[in-house]
This record gives C-alpha cells, sequence and structure tokens, in this order.
C-alpha cells in the first residue's frame, strides 16, 4: 500500500504533532530553566564581565563547547543510560525530552551568553554607578536591555529542537521525524513523507513568525 | 575637611601592550558646594579619575576620601552604599533604553527598595525639575540628546546625591543643549548644594559654571585653582594651550608672531577705550589677531591677542597694565 487517504493522512499525523510539540516545547522550556543562569554566569565569569573568574568560565566554557560539538544522533545514543536513570524509559516522548533538553541546555546557554554581552558596557557602568549590586544588574539591566535579543534567540533554538525531535524520531520517540522515516522512508508512502515536512516547516515558520513579532514589540529603541 | 580628598592617586593599566600609567601622583581637594572643573585633552587621564572617585575604578595607590571615608577601606557593600550618594551622568546618558523614562528614573528608587507608586511619584519630582514630566511614558529612543542628558540627570538626583560627578556630559551635545544642560547643573548646585565635579575637554564648559579648574596632561594635574585667575594667567603649558584656542582653532596659527600678547579685560575696564587710547598716546598701530568676550564665572570678560609689531613696545604694555588689563605674551 503506496497511497493513504486524507483522513489515514491526518489520523497519523494529528497525534504525531501533539507529540512533536509536546517534545520540543518540554524540552526547550527545559532547556531554558537550565541554560538562562548557566549564560549569566558565562556572561558574568567572562574576562570582562562583572565578576570575572578563569577557572569558572573555562571549566563552563569547554563544557559547552563539548556538547555543542556533539551530533545530536550520537548524543542520542551516548546519554541513553542516563536517559534510562531519570525517566526509566528510553522511548517514546520522555525518552526523547532528555536527550533534547541536554542537547538544548548548552545551545541555549551560549545565545543568552551572546544576547547578555551585546548589552552596552555604559548602561551596565551607570548601573554600577548608582550603587547595584550583580544580581540586581542582571535582574533589572542585563536581561531588560537583552530582551529583544533573546527573543530572537528562541526563534533559533526552537527551530534547531524541531529538528533535533525528528532526529529522536529514529529511536523510537514518535513524532513528525518518525512518520516521515517509518511511513515516507521505509514504506515509500511519499505522501506521508511531505505531509510530516509540511505540518514541520508550518510549525517552524509561525514560531519565526510569532518570534520576531514579539522581538520588534518588546524593542523600545 | 574637603568634600572629596584625591591623595597621591596613580593608577596603572596593565594591557596587553604593557603598562600604561593613566594617572600619576593626582593630588586634589574639592569643596563642598563647589563645581570643580577637571579639563584635559583626550587621554589625559580625566575619564579614570572620575571613576577613581567612586572606585569604578580603584587606584593602584592613593586614596579617595569621599565625605570623610577613605572609599579604600569599604567593603563591597558598603561601597555601594556611599555610591548612591555620588551620582554620576554621562557622555552616551547610558539610559535603560527598554525602559520608559519614567521607569528609568525609578531604577535608583527601586535600588533602594522603595517600591511601586511611591517610587514612580518621587520619580515624577524629579522629572519635574529637569522640565521633561511630560515625557514620562515616552522611551528614550523617542527623545533629543538634551533630554535624554536631563532624564540621566533626574536619574542621578534620585538617590538624594550629595555629589554629581558630569563625565563629558554635554559632549555629545550641541552648543545651545550644552548652555542649558550647564544652566541646569548650575541650578541643581544653588538649590540643592550638591557639589558637582565635571570632567570635560571644553574650555567654554569650565568658563561657564566652574568656581574651581584642575588642568591635566598625562595622568598629571598641571594646573589648579580658581577658573577666573587660571582663565587670566594660565601658567601651564597645556593651561595656556587651552585656554588660547578656546572655541576657534585656528587662532593658534595666526599668532606665531613674535610680538603678539594676549590682553584679558574685566567688566571695570571695559568701561575705557584703552587699546584706542593706547593707539592715539604712542602713534604706533597694533594689529588685532582675534578678539572675544566670554562669560567667566558669571562676569564678562574680553579677551584679545594684538600684535605691536616691531620694535619697543613695553611702554604700550604698562599703558595697558596701568589700567588694570592682564597683559601677557604669547609663545
Amino acid at each position: 500500500m503506496n497511497s493513504m487517504s486524507l483522513t489515514e493522512i491526518l489520523s497519523i499525523i494529528g497525534p504525531e504533532t501533539v507529540n512533536t510539540l509536546i517534545m520540543v516545547i518540554v524540552s526547550t522550556v527545559l532547556g531554558y530553566v537550565f541554560g538562562i543562569p548557566l549564560g549569566i554566569i558565562l556572561t558574568l565569569t567572562d574576562e570582562r564581565g562583572l565578576k570575572p573568574n578563569k577557572t569558572i568560565y573555562f571549566i563552563l566554557d569547554f563544557i559547552v563547547n563539548v556538547f555543542r560539538s556533539i551530533p545530536f544522533i550520537i548524543l542520542l545514543v551516548w546519554i541513553l543510560p542516563f536517559t534510562r536513570a531519570i525517566v526509566h524509559t528510553t522511548l517514546g516522548v520522555p525518552g526523547a525530552i532528555v536527550p533534547l533538553t541536554v542537547s538544548a541546555i548548552p545551545f541555549i546557554a551560549r545565545m543568552i551568553e551572546q544576547s547578555l554581552k551585546e548589552v552596552d558596557p555604559g548602561v551596565i557602568e551607570a548601573a554600577k554607578s548608582m550603587g547595584a549590586n550583580t544580581f540586581q544588574i542582571v535582574i533589572h539591566v542585563l536581561l531588560v536591555e537583552a530582551r529583544s535579543s533573546l527573543v530572537l534567540g528562541t526563534t533559533i533554538v526552537f527551530a534547531s529542537i524541531v529538528g533535533y525531535a525528528a532526529m529522536a524520531g529514529t529511536v523510537g520517540a514518535g513524532g513528525l521525524g518518525d512518520v516521515a522515516i517509518r511511513y515516507g522512508y521505509q514504506r515509500y508512502i511519499a505522501s506521508m513523507m511531505y505531509a510530516s515536512i509540511i505540518v514541520t516547516v508550518i510549525i517552524v515558520q509561525l514560531f519565526q513568525l510569532v518570534g520576531n513579532y514579539l522581538a520588534k514589540r518588546v524593542d523600545k529603541r | 575637611m574637603s568634600e572629596i580628598e584625591i591623595r597621591d592617586v596613580s593608577k596603572v593599566f596593565e594591557t596587553d601592550e604593557g603598562k600604561v600609567q593613566a594617572l600619576s601622583h593626582v593630588n586634589i581637594n574639592i569643596e563642598k558646594g563647589d563645581i570643580f572643573g577637571i579639563i584635559g585633552m583626550s587621554g589625559a587621564g580625566k575619564s579614570t579619575l572620575v571613576r577613581c572617585l567612586n572606585f569604578l575604578e580603584q587606584p593602584t595607590s592613593g586614596e579617595v576620601i569621599v565625605r570623610g571615608q577613605n572609599l579604600k577601606d569599604l567593603n563591597e557593600k558598603q561601597l555601594r552604599q556611599a555610591r548612591t550618594k555620588i551620582s554620576m551622568i554621562f557622555q552616551n546618558f547610558n539610559l535603560l533604553m527598554q525602559k520608559t523614562v519614567l521607569d528609568n528614573v525609578c531604577f535608583p528608587l527601586k535600588l533602594a527598595g522603595i517600591k511601586g507608586e511611591e517610587a514612580k511619584k518621587k520619580a515624577r519630582e524629579y522629572l519635574e525639575i529637569v522640565g521633561l514630566a511630560d515625557k514620562a511614558k515616552n522611551y528614550p529612543a523617542m527623545l533629543s540628546g538634551g533630554q535624554r542628558q536631563r532624564v540621566a540627570i533626574a536619574r542621578a538626583l534620585a538617590s538624594k546625591p550629595e555629589i554629581l560627578l558630569c563625565d563629558e556630559a554635554t559632549s555629545a551635545l550641541d552648543p545651545a543643549t550644552t548652555s542649558q544642560i550647564l544652566a541646569l547643573l548650575k541650578r541643581i548646585n544653588k538649590e540643592m548644594g550638591i557639589t558637582i565635579v565635571i570632567i570635560t575637554h571644553q574650555m567654554s564648559v569650565i568658563q561657564d559654571i566652574c568656581d574651581n579648574v584642575a588642568i591635566m596632561e598625562n595622568g598629571q594635574v598641571q594646573e589648579i585653582g580658581n577658573v577666573e585667575e587660571i582663565f587670566a594667567h594660565p601658567k601651564s603649558a597645556v593651561g595656556k594651550r587651552l585656554i588660547l584656542n578656546v572655541e576657534n582653532k585656528n587662532t593658534a596659527a595666526s599668532i606665531e608672531s613674535h610680538h603678539a600678547y594676549r590682553i584679558v579685560f574685566n567688566e571695570q575696564s571695559a568701561f575705557e577705550p584703552v587699546i584706542a587710547n593706547m593707539i592715539l598716546t604712542f602713534n604706533k598701530p597694533v594689529n588685532i589677531l582675534m578678539a572675544d568676550t566670554k562669560n567667566v564665572g558669571g562676569q564678562a570678560k574680553g579677551e584679545m591677542i594684538i600684535d605691536f609689531g616691531d620694535g619697543d613696545h613695553l611702554e604700550q604694555i604698562h599703558f595697558l597694565k596701568e589700567r588694570g588689563l592682564d597683559v601677557e605674551e604669547v609663545e
């Protein structure tokens, strides 16, 4: 059977789209939960940061680089034992969320670091001259002044994680990537291949549009 | 005790190209209620010096004593506390661009733990003082340079400082806006008794509002004292250069003549047509190379550079000095 009716396609694509969205959104949120502090620490401990610390910066920078250089498909397999330890399974949506989060954290940390480093040093100096402490500068100056750039960064992060989530499909995570491989590649059902591609593109496009709009909206410069 | 005592302050920066001595053995006392100017060309060390007054830069050696507190002896928390009484404004205003004018002025209040409506109410009072109450809801990007600096001044005042440091605060502004900002600073100084330290490379700023001035070059103070006195008799080479070049860089080239003298009139001597009388008395023509009047510390001052031509002119100089003019040969 190399062709399917539209209803059949939708009945498969629908739930898998939901799976993809769950994987991507949950791991992006978790990625930010850990990535924001990491990105802030990288910014602060940098030699031109507010709390320069060569040792801490060197170690974190190294770890981030290592995880950023491992291709996701390999990371996925490499940390299987870790995944099992955390969620007691390596399959399905929970099994995908762990490796997705692990690969999102260093990526997000870098994006955050880059955004925060763009903040005008003069404004930071002004805050210091007013007696602000480092915590206050992070909360009231860095994160506020960089917010537009942070939002744009999120769209890039999101698009990448959608891509990673498709790869996670190949190891039994489900989702749109899984559909494309199982139906499109292994069973030669081109319509399923196209359907999953189209839905993936729509998800990324929508998110990019919303991100661009928000970034512009929050930028008062 | 002086409001600010700078004692033998030196600052060395370690850079990739080696050590750079930004300040060497600077000694300055600034009295309470003073408007004190620090002038120098770029690279003279004045920006580093002003940052030593709130320890944004820590001196390599020497001491800075602000209102009786030796900044060196303070821990981080005490230093942050001290900074709330030493406000600072900047050349590039350094406002939070993503926050409204009102929120910018609220910022130091928020740092001080004042919240919500109370902070906003106070912030509006300071915006009133700088004449920008109607811009409270705007973002800095919608304001002109002069307006932005006013917001920065309101923000600086919000923490009720004793001292206001101005780092090239008018350098990015046009002359008319500069005068407005300087007038505002003068008013703040008079009405609130805030000691003001002004860093600038513009002699006109010093003449406009400063009581005392330190002239810096190569990280050292070359000359220090009352603005009127230094304007009339600059002693250091850099002082002469700065004062003669005021607003007219071209004059420097035209006074290569060997018999050029700089004459400074005060308000009294302006009544008598001194130069005309001198020419009539001695029957010798003079060449006027430059003439200007300025407002120095609220007094009208006339300045003229004249060339007596060849020959003896000691008598003419004596004639001018007798009439209370400051006469000095231009090198």
